[in-house]
């Protein structure tokens, strides 16, 4: 409990706002001046980042926004900054504004990306409601509202694929929603308070928490993807555009991860969570999660689809952190929240360029794809290169934490589960780089034309491949020293 | 002896001298494809004066600290020059030049010659910082970047046979880091840092330690060529372009030797090792490793394939000489280090040089080979006299070392085992030489026509080593056909070559051995410190 002033403010309710009006804008744009939709997409996520940004040196000093707006009884609606709402926020703020300039660059065709950007912006503004959210009743507005939102994304191309992933997406978003709905419900019944930052509202535990319990990891496991719950996420992934997967993978998967630490740390409390031991349930699943992603991913031959299996261990490594419950480990899951946006981020983005320029989804057609996108290839290989932790890249720092997280909680054997994915992460990754650069000398000319770069899209590919490793070779390891003062509110 | 610790960044900046350039060579290589060779040599050239002139203050005892604040991932990377790391240091930027040196006349029809040449630098940067890391961190993190950078070396070829062989490495070696990264973090949660100091920073057994040690020898084991995991390594080598075999074999194997020299002295301590009985289950590793490898090298036909189960056999004897556990061993395996990577990387060229003036990989093909390659395999001769350990050469120096400190520790078995393997070796290399100097050409159309002509040479050498006046009608009267069968490599692949074989030779016959005293004082360090 580091902290102490609270400040009262308005900033998160406007940062909140903003892409909601600009969504607005950029539909009367559309109808009435073009010219000025892609000013408005992208003043839609950049003031908000901004907003984020100004606030950020006084949270980080140790205030905390607050805002209480009695709107919707009993609990009304709160919206609360803390460090690890400001940590969030930063990352989401900064991908969102990438992902709109890709969308740009990806939706050559104004026309055929028009709707896109409707719902883009409200997802945006919904996730950032989620993590500046001060009680876990404006958490589980603006989640579903989030949620709720994404469906068109899914179904954007409107194919028969799409149509059913986009269906299997809305059923799982009603199941997540009503078991939130419920576990809200007990853990008002329980404690008569929603808010965060008490450290803990249950004190004792009786079988209905256990129950609200599991409707929480029912809730963010389904959109975190957690094994059982993930089988809407390859269908929703291989179906979406690119921009949309990789908003689902570096934004909306993160509020599932985000609402756990808030449901481990300020609903139940660290010490509760101990003494039940109800943290096994998570690490059993995360465990499941990490070796069967990894497996599945194996199998795929649609890229998008391996990437998506893959992000399914890749959350198992933030929920392992999670239910670690050393400060290690949450240091690590929390890291891993950032390199696996920027790392994922930029695989989808790189399938979506390899997509919009040759038509490839098949990690088979894409032998010699390097010849004609080196900088894109190059890009991806980056990317995976850090997916399997190899220093200096940034999961290279997260399996640091966990590792040392998981010798902390006296369990070394995770340690080689990690390594295990590792490897495995290594075998379904290098072979796409390998198959795009080398062993493609008997492609005719004409497949190793290089391709005019398009900056809309490959500026953004560029930041995310950068942001592989840009943190860790500085002299101070920028997000990770903010990670370890998130961290020192709950531990 | 206390160490005077001199603050300098040198070591700090060198490493990035080859990575830096490398990288601007793969970023822009149409605007510096005219210079890539002389990129290449120069900056090879350049960081073996670079390592040389930190030679006055190591030679006065002094270790050389440069500490790197830019990777902050979580912890800072130091990096130091002690005596055993300016030993292996200088040697082996020296073999890289070398190596840089034969490259373009290897690779004259190679393509992607940009590519080659910048991950080249790369590699040769990724494995120097390995052995200038002053953390097990720093050694982790160049170790990783050297392992992938030499998959895009090893694959050059882009044949399907190339990609498998880059593949197997590459998923070995990726095994084999992990397994360092676990090492390395059970390294830092036992003892809270990773620098290397002494006495060993693990003095606790525990099932931890031991977890941590198996694994360490696992991940460097598998870099050297260790027995159970070396399998990797026998297609790798023979894939790769020539230098790149001779850089792998002579240079790259030893990183993962010296990742186990660290472990053993700095993370963990002889006595700990010792006392755990450690070292006797890692000498029968090197003894089989020795064995197995100089047995599998005899029925290898492909050239570089023989020489990579060689490599294999002498890595044993280095791993034999660090895991005697006494300070005759340790120099005799380091000094080992030094003689196998001018040997090996010398008959890795040679072999290379074959390659490209006949394009013979096997050696039941070589007949003849030395007649029209003389000074290749002259070369190829003096470093399989070497790999054998005939007296004036290195391989004696170290081989009798080697002995000593096995009689020294009580294991004279080993003595059998190092002088059965020298047997062996010399039962596989000495027909290469046969094979070349002393049998027909398989490629002459008419024995009796390459007899005239052998016949004809050997006068005209006999001629000319009595006199030289009247030679010039002989010559030219056999010139046309005596062209034909000469086939040598062009001078500058023959000259590093040439500096390799004098290298293997020349210290052993100097009034006092250089690397010998180096390695005698990096031995020393190592078991004062």
């Amino acid at each position: 409990m580091a902290q102490t002033d609270t400040v009262f403010s308005i900033v998160p309710a406007i940062i909140v706002l903003v892409p909601l009006v600009a969504a607005a804008a950029v539909m009367l744009a559309d109808r009435y001046r073009p010219h000025l939709r892609n000013p408005a997409v992208i003043a839609g996520t950049a003031i908000p980042f901004l907003l984020v940004i100004l606030m950020y040196p006084a949270v980080v000093g140790g205030e905390i926004y607050y805002l209480h707006l009695n709107v919707l009884p009993p609990t009304g609606m709160e919206f609360r900054v803390d460090t690890l709402s400001i940590y969030m926020a930063l990352l989401f703020g900064f991908f969102s504004v990438v992902l709109a300039v890709y969308s740009l660059g990806y939706f050559k065709d104004k026309e055929e990306g028009k709707v896109f950007f409707y719902f883009l912006l409200p997802v945006i503004a919904g996730a950032l409601g989620v993590v500046l959210s001060g009680n876990i009743f404006t958490l589980f507005l603006f989640f579903e509202f989030m949620s709720l939102m994404f469906f068109p994304l899914v179904t954007y191309r409107a194919t028969p694929e799409a149509q059913s992933a986009g269906l299997k997406f809305f059923f799982m978003t009603i199941i997540a929603g009503v078991s939130f709905f419920w576990a809200m419900v007990i853990t008002y019944n329980v404690t008569g308070d929603l808010s965060f930052g008490a450290g803990g509202l249950i004190t004792a535990p009786s079988p209905l928490l256990l129950v609200a319990f599991i409707c929480y990891l029912v809730t963010f496991g389904i959109k975190a993807a957690v094994v059982p719950l993930h089988f809407w996420m390859p269908d929703a992934y291989a179906a979406a555009t690119s921009p949309a997967a990789a908003l689902s993978s570096a934004i909306m998967l993160k509020t599932g991860v985000f609402g756990l630490i808030r449901v481990f740390h300020d609903i139940f409390g660290l010490s509760f969570i101990a003494e039940v031991g109800w943290n096994n349930i998570l690490l059993v699943l995360s465990l499941i999660s990490i070796l069967y992603g990894s497996i599945c991913a194996f199998a795929q031959d649609d890229l998008n689809r391996r990437l998506a299996y893959s992000g399914i261990a890749q959350v198992g490594y933030m929920l392992l952190g999670i239910s670690l419950l050393t400060s290690q480990a949450l240091v690590g899951t929390l890291y891993h929240v950032m390199a696996h946006a920027f790392m994922k981020g930029c695989m989808f983005l790189c399938a979506g360029v390899i997509y919009v320029n040759t038509g490839k989804v098949k990690i088979s057609e894409m032998r010699g794809v390097g010849m004609q996108m080196p900088v894109t290839m190059l890009a991806f290989t980056i990317a995976a290169v850090s997916a399997v932790g190899i220093p200096p890249f940034n999961i290279f720092v997260t399996k640091w934490h966990l590792g040392l997280g998981a010798f902390d909680a006296g369990m070394p054997v995770i340690i080689g589960l990690l390594l295990l994915s590792s490897i495995l992460n290594a075998a379904y990754y290098f072979p796409i780089s390998i198959n795009a650069f080398l062993g493609c000398r008997e492609l005719k000319n004409i497949e190793r034309k290089r391709l005019r770069l398009q900056p809309l899209r490959m500026v953004p590919v560029m930041i995310l491949a950068a942001g592989a490793f840009i943190f860790t070779l500085a002299p101070v390891n920028w997000p990770l020293s903010l990670v370890r003062t998130v961290v020192q509110i709950f531990f | 002896m206390e160490q005077e610790v001199v603050y300098s960044i040198l070591p700090a900046i060198i490493i990035f001298v080859p990575i830096i350039s490398g990288f601007l060579l793969f970023l822009m290589p149409e605007r510096l494809s005219p210079y890539k060779e002389k990129i290449c040599i120069g900056v090879t050239g350049l960081f073996f004066l670079l390592v040389l002139s930190m030679y006055p203050a190591i030679s006065e005892g002094k270790i050389l600290l440069g500490i790197f604040q830019y990777f902050s991932f979580p912890l800072a990377i130091t990096f130091k020059v002690d005596a055993i790391t300016f030993f292996l240091g200088v040697f082996f930027s020296f073999v890289w030049f070398m190596t840089a040196c034969f490259s373009p006349g290897y690779m004259s029809h190679g393509h992607k010659k940009e590519r080659y040449y910048a991950f080249f630098l790369m590699a040769e940067g990724g494995c120097m910082g390995t052995i200038f890391a002053g953390d097990l961190l720093g050694l982790f993190v160049f170790f990783e970047f050297m392992a992938l950078t030499t998959y895009v070396l090893i694959a050059h070829e882009e044949t399907p046979i190339t990609m498998f062989a880059g593949a197997k490495y590459l998923y070995m070696t990726v095994g084999g880091g992990l397994a360092v990264f676990f090492g390395l973090l059970t390294m830092y949660f036992l003892t809270g840092t990773v620098e290397f100091a002494r006495p060993g920073l693990i003095t606790e057994p525990s099932s931890l330690a031991t977890a941590a040690f198996i694994a360490f020898m696992i991940g460097f084991g598998l870099k050297a060529g260790m027995f159970p995991v070396h399998v990797w390594l026998p297609d790798a080598h023979p894939a790769a372009p020539a230098p790149v075999s001779a850089a792998l074999s002579g240079i790259m194997l030893k990183t993962g030797i010296y990742g186990m020299i660290r472990v053993t002295f700095n993370v963990y301590s002889p006595e700990f090792i010792e006392n755990m009985n450690w070292d006797t289950v890692m000498l029968v590793f090197a003894a089989i490793t020795i064995l197995l490898g100089s047995a599998l090298a005899l029925l290898q036909d492909d050239l570089k394939r023989r020489l990579a189960y060689s490599s294999i056999a002498q890595i044993g004897y280095i791993i034999l000489g660090i895991f005697l556990l006494n300070e005759s061993g340790m120099a005799g395996g380091l000094y080992h280090l030094f003689t196998h990577a001018f040997m090996k990387g010398l008959l890795f060229l040679c072999a290379g040089a074959i390659v490209v003036q006949t394009g013979m990989r096997n050696i039941s093909q070589m007949k003849g080979v030395g007649l029209k390659m003389p000074f290749t395999m002259v070369f190829f001769t003096i470093a399989s006299v070497t790999m054998v350990g005939i007296p004036p050469f290195n391989g004696f120096i170290s081989k009798w070392e080697l002995s000593m400190a096995s009689l020294e520790a009580g294991l004279p078995i080993f003595v059998a085992i190092l002088i059965i393997s020298s047997l062996l070796n010399a039962a596989y290399y000495f027909p290469i030489v046969i094979i070349a100097f002393f049998t027909g050409g398989a490629e002459d159309d008419e024995p009796a026509k390459a007899h005239a002509a052998e016949h004809a040479g050997g006068v005209h050498d006999h001629r000319e080593d009595t006199g030289h006046g009247d030679d010039h009608d002989t010559h030219d009267a056999h010139g046309p056909k005596e062209r034909k069968y000469w086939k040598e490599a062009p001078w500058h692949m023959v000259i590093p070559m040439g500096i390799l074989a004098v290298g293997c030779v020349i210290f052993a016959l100097l009034p006092v051995n250089w690397p010998w005293e180096l390695a005698l004082q990096a031995a020393r360090l190592l078991f004062s410190m």
